[in-house]
């Protein structure tokens, strides 16, 4: 039994390592056929009706609002809250923030197995000879109402300013949203480099 | 026929049977009817030993007794009745209680023993004979026979402690059941051929009394010893009605040398079992068999290490569908059924073998049970099926050896009675400390050198022939791997009673080393492995209940490390290694709870409640059905002592990630990413930075970190990604719904570390807040 925090230690340590995009031939795609690998599709959301932590108030007014409320929308817009991420550091320094994220990513066609590259690449195949898990891209991913904001904060942890804590201070340099399709084709083949 | 010798040498230490005279009213009745009645008074039978001897070696029941339950008076009545009706000798025999014990069990050439056993109870039968077998020519037909036991109570008792099973009643209905002399395998066999018998049992509680032996007053269970204040709590009650069919066979002749051997061909249908706590566990329709062509072998033997008796079958097959399961309420959802086709089968050194020696744990005193097991199962599978669509864990396997052991044991300074407890040795004195080797109350079962593997090729959703899939990588988060390979070493200690209730408590320290894991395999063996993998885990007070809301495991106060000393791609032994990885984990209140019903209807990729909202907002409606599986995991992470820059903690209870590469000469040489102090709060608007987690406005910490899974199969749409069509129909996947939400997570230093340089800290905290994640996959065969 190993634990769900090593799941996501090993997805995380897995990004940085080298990966390389790489299309599948229809040859390489009729040697899928019949494997264990799995084919998944489905969606991976963040927050799409708020988070845990905030509730949603019924008024844009920030001095009405109750310690465990929270409105991320824009424009005086009554919104829920997504994820906020905060990183500090120095120490006792400020925190780098991002804030607000949240969304819905949409694919159908994520595959994942496992696989012996030992031949190909221009000959570097047969030289590199090692097993890769492989994430066998969706053809196209679909965002919807994905956001995110970009800010710094004298403290990691949100506060409402207006009422319970005058002095926290967060400034958000930049805000993004994505909606729409991303095409996404090929495999992300990932291996270790110890 | 192999000769098997049966020594049973008896003592009658103290008999007494006395017949009584009938008065003349009684011969009145008696005159004129067609049979015959008698009743006999006794005031008991005892034995100084009865010994069961083969092969040189002797199990011994010492100073037996059977006699009247003292409740009832100081002799036992028993009525028989003996007559014959349409044709059959019909026999009638109903005994007033009785109280029967066994001072201890043994086996000659050890000084241990199994622990002794009492029992109080009341016996009735009707036994309906005559001539003719199965085949009609010769045997016994014993159809519309029956056997009743009822108000027993029993109690087995180990190192002074008492595991006591109250309320136990079995009635046997013996229909078209036959008895014949046939010829077997090896000679001549006595077989029972069960027809459509059926058997109904009921256990209304098991406890357990850990005061050390016997109160002044003599206990019964109308008087029971109340010293313990345990003593009344239960692990829950049990029912069964089970339609049995098929045959038994009795020949002689063990694995070597004499003994017994017994092959059951048994089928069972249309059957009810029910574990009741607050909620109940229940199979509506349970059917399958129990087969063993070779026969299960019974011998008395002995080795280096003492005698033993043994159980051991060359093969058995165990199949069985657990049809309408329903997991807590009965109104609620039902889980639909499971299916289990389970073969052990003896492969070269891989045998199925149990050896039980008297004797528990060495820190248990001298009474007990000692288990050597080992097993392998080839080729079985389990199939669970949800609103009529099934899904196969098709190839699964397993084999091992280990020695199991089998104590009642009693804590020193966990409250209550102390006397007969075990403190540990010195400098292990300390319950709350990973080290500690004494014992806690309860059911002790003890687990030394269990080298063991298990691995299933993959999943087969809709047919049994259907192509292997993955997404057994799904249920990481649940902890379930699709392969592993272990050796474990520890003890679970179970005591009676849940956190409220009924139910189970349990205390637990295991240590597992040289273990492999899997978290995605293909068939070939390749995957993603964690090697070398050593892992300790420690629970105190914690719980397993079954209510309501379904199964739900309490962990208390668990801690634990795991060291995973090379993460590979590939081969589990020698694919390149990502490095070490190191897991410390520190809870407080963490949570498992598992109930029936699946992930019902739901919008996947847009935001709706129905249909026409979901498919609106650009998202596919899917329905799952009623049936299903829903787990709710909670991580309560406790934040652990504050830490300085270029110090790296090294506390046993801490919750901790490093991640070590480049090592030049074992663990701890090379270059460490250290991620120290993660710790879960529920973030306290009021209180900057949510308070330090003490409670009150410095915020508290019991929302922790969760994974609900809703596990599902169920039709999905697929494109192939070759010609960009949807596959049609939609094929059937595994379906999993996963949730993960938090309040707050905090980490309170991220430090690296340098093998010669030292640790210095990178980032002086992580917050991460608000967090309602969603993934919603199916898993399908790749297409």
């Amino acid at each position: 039994m190993i634990s769900k925090l090593c799941a996501i230690a090993l997805a995380c340590a897995a990004l940085p390592v080298w990966a390389e995009m790489q299309a599948l031939d229809d040859e390489g795609l009729s040697q899928v056929e019949g494997q264990g690998g799995v084919y998944l599709s489905g969606e991976f959301s963040v927050n799409k009706n708020g988070g845990v932590l905030w509730s949603t108030p019924t008024t844009a007014n920030q001095a009405q609002w109750t310690a465990d409320q929270r409105s991320c929308g824009r424009n005086g817009q009554i919104e829920v809250c997504g994820l906020r991420l905060g990183i500090r550091s120095e120490a006792n320094g400020g925190w780098f923030v991002l804030d607000n994220i949240k969304g819905i990513f949409s694919f159908e066609g994520l595959t994942l197995r496992t696989r012996l590259i030992n031949s190909g690449f221009g000959g570097d195949g047969a030289a590199f000879n090692q097993d890769v898990l492989e994430l066998g891209l969706p053809n196209e991913m679909k965002f919807k109402n994905t956001t995110f904001s970009v800010a710094v904060a004298n403290q990691g942890g949100w506060q409402n300013n207006k009422t319970y804590a005058p002095s926290f201070q967060q400034t958000n340099i930049f805000s993004g949203q994505i909606d729409g399709t991303v095409r996404v084709q090929g495999n992300v083949l990932i291996f270790p480099k110890n | 026929m192999r000769k098997t010798i049966l020594t049973i040498s008896v003592l009658m230490a103290n008999s007494a049977l006395a017949m009584q005279a009938l008065d003349d009213d009684a011969l009145a009745d008696v005159s004129g009817q067609a049979g015959i009645s008698l009743e006999t008074v006794s005031s008991g039978v005892t034995a100084s030993k009865i010994s069961y001897s083969q092969d040189g070696q002797s199990l011994n029941l010492n100073n037996v007794s059977v006699g009247s339950d003292p409740r009832a008076g100081s002799q036992t009545t028993t009525t028989r009745t003996v007559d014959v009706v349409d044709g059959r000798v019909v026999m009638q025999s109903q005994s007033t209680a009785k109280k029967a014990s066994v001072a201890s069990i043994t086996m000659a050439g050890s000084s241990n023993s199994f622990g002794a056993v009492n029992a109080f109870y009341t016996l009735g039968s009707t036994l309906k004979v005559k001539g003719g077998g199965s085949s009609g020519v010769s045997g016994i037909d014993l159809d519309g026979s029956r056997l009743s036991l009822t108000s027993a109570t029993l109690y087995y008792r180990d190192n002074g402690h008492d595991l006591i099973v109250d309320g136990v009643s079995l009635d046997a209905y013996l229909n078209a059941a036959y008895i014949d002399v046939i010829n077997g395998g090896s000679g001549s066999e006595i077989q029972l051929n069960l027809g459509t018998s059926r058997f109904v049992g009921q256990i209304n509680g098991i406890r357990m009394d850990l005061a050390q032996n016997d109160p002044a007053t003599a206990v019964t269970p109308s008087t029971p010893d109340t010293r313990d204040p345990n003593a009344t709590r239960s692990f829950g009650s049990l029912s069964m009605d089970l339609s049995l069919g098929g045959s038994i066979r009795i020949a002689g002749g063990g694995a070597s040398g004499d003994g017994l051997r017994i092959k059951p061909n048994i089928s069972f249908s249309n059957s009810l079992f029910q574990y009741q706590d607050t909620g109940i566990l229940r199979a509506e329709n349970f059917s399958g068999t129990i087969i063993s062509n070779s026969g299960i072998t019974l011998d008395l033997a002995s080795d280096a290490r003492g005698p033993y008796a043994q159980l051991a079958f060359a093969d058995l097959n165990l199949n069985t569908t657990f049809g309408g399961l329903i997991m807590g309420n009965p109104t609620n959802q039902k889980l639909g059924s499971l299916g289990l086709d389970l073969n052990f089968v003896d492969q070269g050194s891989l045998k199925n073998w149990l050896k039980l020696r008297p004797g528990g744990a060495t820190t248990s005193a001298a009474q007990g049970v000692t288990a050597d097991v080992s097993w392998n199962m080839a080729n079985s599978s389990a199939v669970v099926t949800d609103n009529g669509n099934s899904m196969w864990f098709s190839g699964l396997k397993t084999n091992g050896t280990g020695t199991f052991t089998l104590d009642l044991t009693k804590g020193c300074g966990t409250g209550g009675v102390s006397s007969g407890c075990y403190a540990g040795t010195s400098g292990n004195t300390d319950p709350s400390k990973g080290n500690y080797n004494g014992h806690f109350d309860g059911l002790r079962i003890g687990l030394n050198n269990v080298v063991g593997s298990y691995s299933f090729d993959g999943l087969r959703v809709g047919s049994p022939t259907a192509p292997l899939q993955g997404g057994t990588e799904l249920l990481v988060l649940a902890e379930i791997f699709p392969a592993y390979d272990f050796t474990l070493n520890g003890h679970f200690t179970l005591l009676a009673g849940g956190s409220s209730g009924n139910g189970v408590r349990y205390n637990a320290d295991l240590f597992i080393t040289d273990a492999r894991a899997a978290l995605t395999v293909d068939e070939t063996g390749k995957g993603l492995w964690l090697s070398g993998t050593n892992y300790e885990m420690h629970f105190r007070n914690g719980s397993v209940d079954v209510t309501n809301n379904g199964i739900e495991l309490n962990k208390g106060e668990y801690w634990s490390k795991l060291d995973v000393n090379d993460v590979r791609w590939g081969n589990k032994t020698t694919g390149t290694s990502l490095g070490r990885l190191v897991l410390k984990r520190y809870e407080l209140g963490s949570t498992l709870a598992v109930s029936s019903g699946g992930a019902g209807a739901l919008c996947v990729g847009g935001t709706g409640t129905n249909p026409g909202t979901c498919s609106a907002s650009g998202g596919r409606w899917e329905d799952r059905g009623n049936e299903g599986i829903t787990a709710k995991l909670k991580n309560v992470w406790v934040k652990g002592a504050s830490s300085t820059a270029n110090v790296v903690v090294g506390d046993e209870k801490r919750n901790q990630i490093i991640w070590e590469t480049s090592r030049s000469g074992g663990n701890g040489t090379g270059s460490q990413l250290v991620v120290d102090n993660l710790h879960t709060a529920d973030g306290n608007a009021s209180t900057a930075n949510g308070g330090n987690n003490t409670g009150g406005t410095n915020g508290t910490n019991a929302y922790g970190f969760n994974v609900d899974l809703n596990l599902d199969v169920a039709p999905t749409k697929v494109k192939n990604k070759t010609t960009g069509q949807y596959v049609n129909p939609d094929p059937l996947g595994f379906a999993v719904n996963g949730r993960v939400h938090f309040k707050e997570i905090n980490i309170d230093r991220v430090q690296h570390v340098h093998p010669t340089g030292g640790a210095v800290t990178s980032m002086y905290g992580v917050k991460l807040q608000n967090a309602d994640i969603s993934a919603n996959m199916t898993a399908t065969p790749i297409n």
